[in-house]
Order: structure tokens, then sequence, then C-alpha cells
């Protein structure tokens, strides 16, 4: 028993580095990238992109619900972006507060006759649409609540141009974002179908005007634990999944696509979380099948600051959440796994999600069991449990060295040396307990998708203007 | 078991091994940014008198003066950087002067020597420099650079150098040739970079035109829009009728977009192609043409089955005047419950609004917003149809 407990501890190590392997590589893969092709991008200036009549049009699309508290923020970001011609749609989704009031007495919004531009995509009625014609390019709709994938559906329909850009309603997307997402557009619009941005954690940054205006790492833990999370997902993963084709998700806080593709795969939908990772799926099966050459990109230079939760409920819903949609994802595109004709999406990216989102968790879960019995077993044997927490958090570390080496090399937005101390501290201590409770919510997520709950969960929103706790509003919000 | 356990012992040493090393010299390459920044600051701080001298001459008759003394390579860098920022932003003469003064401090040198010499990202923003300075002597180590490049963002860089830097439409035509080598269809980022060239465009564009590779041909076609060149429109006629979808949309707006160019009568044929885009650009045209001729062609534009073509020929006929706005009025009140009334009606409210804004900024527009809106009060003159944000009452106290 003892030596079959071992050997299965051994067994669940195994398999979970065979996973990381993979990360390693891709990591690997996003370094090279980032060196070589990155850092010029980074360093050239986009005023030459800003006045150019070649530039495509593009309307944002920004869903929201119950979010007075940052909407105002957004919106004045948004509409002073550095950017020739583009649209702003905010779709109020049934808002239970005062978000459509905030947005009508700040600009003046009076209805105004709509009719959709496409009528393709299905959505729950329009309930009006509020313009000014002081602010030419934007639009307020008011809809009744159907989710954000309706939300976005609805917007879509009303959309005027040829590509939509999808921004969170508590993003802040930096002037010269969107020129940086279309410059990687117009490298080839033939093939290009969607790019995802860049998500950095606004919390501790200054933000004055609808801008950050100087950079912070938070002063809280669950902020600052996020941030290095971030880093390794968006630049230690995302930029090697891109170059290779693999890229499963493109953040649903900002992201560009082309609408006729969006609208060829019926929009969003799915009826769960994870909507930003659903519609990425149904574009690569969709172009897949039809053998035409496509790409689906990540832009890291093309930033948005988000504000992250810093409490553990609200954490933990958002976990779990994502872990639903995860879960969903997968099992709604199983079909495409390990199937050559799904290229790197079905030979690499969904295997690996699969084994890393869904399989993992629990192999490490009884994996450690499985050692603790082992070790009860005979405590001698102690130095065994902590030789593989040791193997485990070390390779968690791994990753974070990886993803702030290309921080440092590639983009520097924190300039100080204690900036950078802090960073590699709390990427020890993540490993000593925040990883272990981000395996938690996985499974709990899961079980929250096997019992079929689909709520959104606990969200909480604070102003732009209150980092430290002041002025909060609690929402819950349900599908 | 032991062995899993010896190789469980050996990842983790190599673990703890790599992240010692990534740590260490992660901390080190960030000392050394940290240090790099503060001098430079310091450098900046020092040279303080040096650039307020620089701002206040830049506009003189004399040549600039290069900051006295022996510069320490940082130092350099700092100075560098500063005047590439203030190149970027500036046109004119007081460009020229501070390009001279670059040059004059051996930087435009150096950058050259990068160019040949330094690590490939080093090589990328040198030649983003030589760009912003129009290095004519850099064009043939650039296009040395762009033939070796891979397909990337740092293509573009290095095509953008060459044509700020190129003096003669031969390197223009060689840069874009080799960009369309790597047939991949970024012609509007082509067009975009050719447009960065203070040379004539148009020799070697409409060259383009002729040639059977059709990337080359909807290079032409996007460079060439804006030109006024009638003797192109056979070419871009031919293009129209011969072309791939694409193709033609590109040909439709290199023809339009000069407006004037193109015959009324094909205007009009456009304005029934079954292509929706163009249809959506005849429509468009049509307004900015602003003869009253184009009135029944954009009312058929009305019925038009795509959204978008509705509504640019419904805001066309607002543009042509007061004879416009009566051909949608009568529309908005015979096919009221028609798309075609639909949208006319609404146009007609959201034009009158935008009007309505402007005309209390501008004086001039005053007369003419109010003859459009006395012919939409005839055709609807109940109250409830009072057009929403439109300052009535604010206007007629005007007279």
């Amino acid at each position: 028993m003892r030596v079959w407990l071992l050997d299965y501890a051994v067994f669940a190590v195994y398999s979970v580095l065979i996973v990381y392997a993979l990360y390693l590589l891709i990591l690997l893969i996003s370094h090279r990238q980032a060196l070589r092709t990155l850092r010029p991008a980074y360093v050239s200036k986009y005023r030459d992109l800003s006045g150019s009549e070649y530039i495509p049009p593009i309307s944002i699309l920004v869903p929201c619900y119950n979010e007075e508290l940052t909407i105002l923020e957004s919106v004045r970001s948004l509409l002073s972006l550095n950017y020739p011609e583009y649209e702003v749609i905010v779709i109020n989704d049934g808002s239970k507060d005062k978000t459509l009031r905030v947005l009508i007495e700040a600009f003046g919004l009076i209805p105004m006759p709509y009719e959709a531009q496409n009528r393709e995509l299905e959505a729950r009625p329009v309930k009006g649409i509020y313009h000014n014609p002081f602010y030419p390019n934007f639009f307020v709709m008011d809809k009744d609540n159907g989710g954000k994938e309706d939300a976005l559906n609805a917007g879509i329909n009303m959309s005027r141009y040829a590509l939509v850009s999808t921004v969170d309603a508590d993003s802040l997307l930096e002037s010269d974002a969107l020129l940086r997402l279309v410059r990687v557009y117009m490298e080839n619009p033939e093939e290009t179908v969607a790019i995802g941005g860049n998500v950095r954690v606004a919390n501790g940054c200054v933000i004055e005007n609808g801008q950050v205006t100087e950079v912070r790492l938070p002063n809280k833990l669950l902020p600052l634990f996020q941030h290095i999370e971030y880093l390794r997902s968006f630049l230690g993963g995302r930029i090697g999944w891109s170059a290779i084709n693999g890229l499963l998700i493109v953040s649903g806080a900002f992201g560009l696509f082309r609408k006729d593709t969006l609208i060829q795969v019926g929009g969003y939908g799915g009826g769960f979380p994870g909507e930003d990772m659903n519609i990425i799926l149904k574009l690569h099966k969709r172009m897949l099948e039809s053998g035409r050459p496509y790409r689906i990109a990540f832009c890291p230079d093309a930033v948005c600051w988000t504000q992250v939760p810093d409490t553990l409920p609200v954490l933990g819903s958002q976990r779990k959440r994502w872990s639903r949609g995860n879960l969903k994802n997968v099992w709604m595109f199983r079909g495409m796994m390990f199937i050559p004709r799904y290229g790197t999406v079905g030979l690499l990216s969904l295997p690996y999600a699969f084994f890393y989102e869904m399989l993992s968790p629990y192999l490490r879960l009884t994996g450690y069991l499985a050692l603790l019995g082992y070790v009860l077993t005979d405590m001698t044997s102690w130095r065994v449990l902590v030789l593989f927490f040791l193997a485990d958090m070390l390779i968690g570390m791994l990753f974070s060295c990886g993803a702030l080496w290309i921080e440092e090399m590639a983009f520097r937005r924190y300039p100080k040396l204690k900036d950078l101390l802090k960073m590699l501290g709390f990427s020890v201590l993540m490993v000593l307990g925040y990883d272990q409770l981000n395996v938690w919510w996985k499974l709990a997520g899961h079980l929250d998708a096997l019992r079929k709950h689909n709520s959104w969960g606990v969200m909480v929103r604070k102003s732009w203007q209150e980092d430290v706790a002041g002025k909060q509003a609690v929402t819950n919000q349900s599908l | 078991m032991l062995n899993d356990l010896s190789s469980v012992i050996r990842l983790t040493e190599g673990a703890a091994a790599l992240i010692l090393a990534g740590a260490a010299g992660l901390f080190a390459v960030k000392l050394q940014h940290v240090r790099m920044n503060r001098q430079s600051a310091r450098y900046l701080q020092k040279h303080r008198e040096y650039f307020s001298y620089l701002a206040a001459h830049v506009g003189g008759e004399e040549p600039l003066m290069p900051p006295p003394g022996q510069l320490a390579a940082l130092e350099k860098e700092a100075i560098r950087d500063k005047l590439v920022e203030w190149m970027e932003r500036i046109r004119g003469e007081e460009r020229w002067k501070l390009i001279g003064l670059y040059r004059d401090m051996g930087l435009a040198g150096e950058d050259m020597k990068t160019l040949k010499e330094g690590l490939h990202w080093m090589k990328v923003e040198a030649a983003h420099r030589l760009g912003v300075l129009r290095v004519q002597e850099a064009v043939p180590a650039l296009l040395d650079l762009l033939r070796k490049e891979k397909y990337g963002p740092s293509l573009f860089i290095i095509a953008r150098a060459i044509a700020k830097s190129a003096r003669t439409p031969g390197v223009l035509r060689e840069m874009t040739l080799v960009i369309a080598g790597h047939k991949k269809p970024c012609h509007e980022l082509v067009a975009d970079v050719l447009h960065d060239s203070s040379l004539d465009l148009t020799p070697f564009l409409e060259s383009f035109l002729d040639e059977e590779d059709p990337d080359l041909q909807m290079i032409a076609l996007l460079g060439l829009r804006g030109y006024p060149c009638p003797r192109l429109l056979p070419a871009f006629e031919r293009l129209l009728e011969t072309g791939s979808r694409s193709m033609r949309r590109k040909a439709v707006q290199a023809a339009l977009e000069p407006v004037g160019i193109i015959h009324p009568q094909k205007l009009r044929e456009l304005s029934r192609d079954k292509d929706e885009e163009i249809r959506l650009e005849a429509a468009r045209v049509m307004g900015r043409i602003g003869t009253e001729d184009m009135i029944p062609h954009l009312l058929g534009g009305l019925k038009d089955k795509l959204w978008r073509v509705r509504y640019e020929s419904a805001r066309s006929l607002y543009r042509l005047g007061e004879a416009g706005v009566e051909a949608l009025c009568r529309t908005a009140v015979k096919e009221e419950n028609l798309p075609s009334g639909q949208i006319a009606k609404n146009v007609l409210i959201g034009e009158l609004r935008i009007s309505s804004a402007r005309a209390a900024d501008f004086p001039e527009e005053i007369l003419p917003f109010h003859r459009c809106l006395n012919i939409y009060r005839r055709y609807f003159p109940e109250p409830g149809h009072k057009v929403p944000g439109v300052r009535e009452k604010a206007m007629a106290g005007i007279f």
C-alpha cells in the first residue's frame, strides 16, 4: 500500500510535469518572440499611423451590467483614444443600478431612432438608443438583460464597421492600444480574424481622466498575486501560443475581431461564462474546417488596464466562473482534440487545456493526498513530501521568473528595482498557498459546472478613484 | 522507486538552479537598467540649459552647435533620444536643423554602423532613427536589411525608414517589390508606408497598374486614392471590369475618391452594381458631387437591401440640400411603413440634429439649417413630430 501511494504520487507529479514541460516550451517561444519582434515594435512610435487614411474604422463594443462606478471613466478613456475613425457603443444589459442614468446625465444623451445594421445575430430586444451629436461617435444601447454574450451580439447588430473591438466596462485602454492592435491586423487583413490585447492590473496605478498616468504595483496582496499571474499568462503564455496559432482565448476585456467571421460563426453564445474562449474556439473550428489560412493573434504591446478583485470571496467567485467556463468550453469542443485536421489547436492547445485546466488540479490534489498517506504510514519519510512540494513550488516560480524576464527585456513597465524585488518575492509567496487556492477554486468550479450552476457570481466594482476600501457596490448577476 | 525519487531530486535541483540563475540575472539586468535610467536622467538635467538653447535657436539662421565637451556614451544616447523625440514631433526647417545637429554630433554615423553590426533589435531601432532623420546614405543598407528581414512588424519599421529617406522613386519601387515578394495582403500598410515619402508616387504606382501581380495592382489602387488623375481612369475601369472582388472595391475607391474625375453616367452604373460595397461607395460620392441629377439614383439607393447603402443614400440626399431634403421627406411620408421610408425619417431627424448643433457654433449654417427644417415641418407639421435635440426655439430667437 505504501509503495502504491508513492508510485501514484510519482505518477501524478510526472503527469503534471509533462504539461508543465509544454508550458515551458511555450514560455521559451514567448521569449524568442518578445526579443526578436516585440521590442522593436514596442519602441516604434505609432504617430505615423494615427493620422493615416488607411487605418480601418472600428466599432468598440462595451457590454455593461451594473457599472455605475466605473463606466464614466472607461467611456472617457475610450473617447480620447488616438485613432482616426471609430465608434463606441455601450450596451447597457438591463442594469439594475444607475448605469444608464449616469451616462445620460454625464453626456447629455437623448433617445434616437434605431435600426439594426445586421439582424443576423439573436439578441434580446433593444429598449432604446441614446446619443448626443456633440459626441458623434458615441452611442448607448439600452436592452433587456440577456448576459454578456447577448449584449455583444446586440452590439454587433448595431455596429457600422467591419472590425469590432470588445472592451469590458471596467477596462481602460491606453491611447495607442487600438492602433497597435490594428497594426497587427493590417499586416495580414485577409487571414487575421481575431487579435487579443494585453490585460494589465490597474490596482495601485494612478489614473487621471481615464488614463493610467503612473504605473505602480498593487499594494494589496491578492491583486499583487494576480498581477504576477497575468504576467505569466499573457507574457509567458499567450505570446508563445499566438506564435504557433494555438491561442485558445482572446480576453473579453480587450480584443479585436472581424465582424464578418463573427457573424459566420453565429456570434457569441453558449449560455455560460467563458464567452471569450468560446468565440475563439468557434472561430478556430470554422476556419480549420473551411481550410482557409487564418490567424488568431496576440498583441502584447496593445495594453488595457483593468481592476482585479482584492477580496477572497470575489476572487474565488471569479476563478470558479473561469473554471466553469474552461470546463464547458473544452467539453463542447472535445471533438477537435487529437484530430490532425484541427492542427495546433486540436493536437496541442486543447489537449493542454484539458490536462492543465481540467485534469491537473485532480492529479495535484490526489498526488498530495497520496503522499500524505505515504508519509503518515512512515513519519521518517516526511522529506519525500517536502521534496515533491518543493518541486511543484519551484516550477511555479520558474514560470513567474520567465515572465518577469520578458517584462524586463521587452516592456519595462515597472522601472523601479524595488518593484522587481517585490514581484520576485511575491512569486515565492504565491506558491505557498495562493496557487493551491487556485487549484481548490478550479475544483469548486468543476463542481458548479456539474450542478449546472451558471451564475456570474459576486462581482464588486470600485470607483477608479478609490483603490482603498471606500464606496463599493456589490452586485449579483445572473444569466 | 529510488530512481523516481532521484529524478525528482534532479528536477528540483535543476529548477532551483535555473530560478537562482534567472533571478540573479534578472536582478543584474534590472540594476543596470535602473542605473542607466538614473544616469540618463542626470545627463538630461545636466544639459537642461543646452536643450533650452536648442529650443530658442532652432528657428534661427545659424546652425545649431553640439553640446560642449567630451560626452560619455550614455550621455550621447540620452541626448540622441531627446533629439529623435523632438524630430518626430516637429516639421519643416526646424526639423532639418536638428537633423544637421544630429549628423554633426556623429550620431547618424553611429546609427549607420549599428545598422550593419548590431543585434537584430538594435538594427531595427537604428533603422527607425535613420528614418526619422531621413538619411539618404542609409538607404542601401536599409534595403539590404529589408531583404533579409522576415515578415513581421520590423519589416514595416525598416520600410517606413526607407520611404522617409528615399530620394528617388526607384528606391520606393524596390522596397515595394521586396514587401510584395512576401505575398501577404498588407496592401493598406504598404500604401501607408509609401505615403510617408515626400516623393511623387504617381509615376511608379501608375506602372504597377499595368503589372500582372495583383498585389502590386492593389497597392497602386490604394496609393493613388485621392490623386486627381483623369488619365488613370481607364486603368481603374479596366480593373473594375476584370479584377477580383477586393480589387474591384479598391478600384472604385481609387476612381471615386478624387470626386469629379469619374463620369456621372459611370457613377450611376456603380450605384446599381452587384457588390454592396461598390453601391455604398457610389452612394457616398453622389452626395459629395452635389448635383440634383443624382437624386433619382439616391432614391433608388433608399430601397437597397443593405442597410448601410440605404443609410448612405439618405445622408447623401440630405447633403444635396433643399432638393434632397424634399425628396427624403416625400419618401418618409409615402413609404412610411417600408425600410426606405423609415431610413429616410431616421436620417432626417439625425441630420437635422447635427445641423442644429453646428448652427449654434457656425452662423453661416443657420439659414441652410432653417430652410431644411421648414421643409421638414411642411411634411411633418404635428407637434408629435418635433425633432428631438433640435433647438428650434433657440434658433427662432435669432430672427
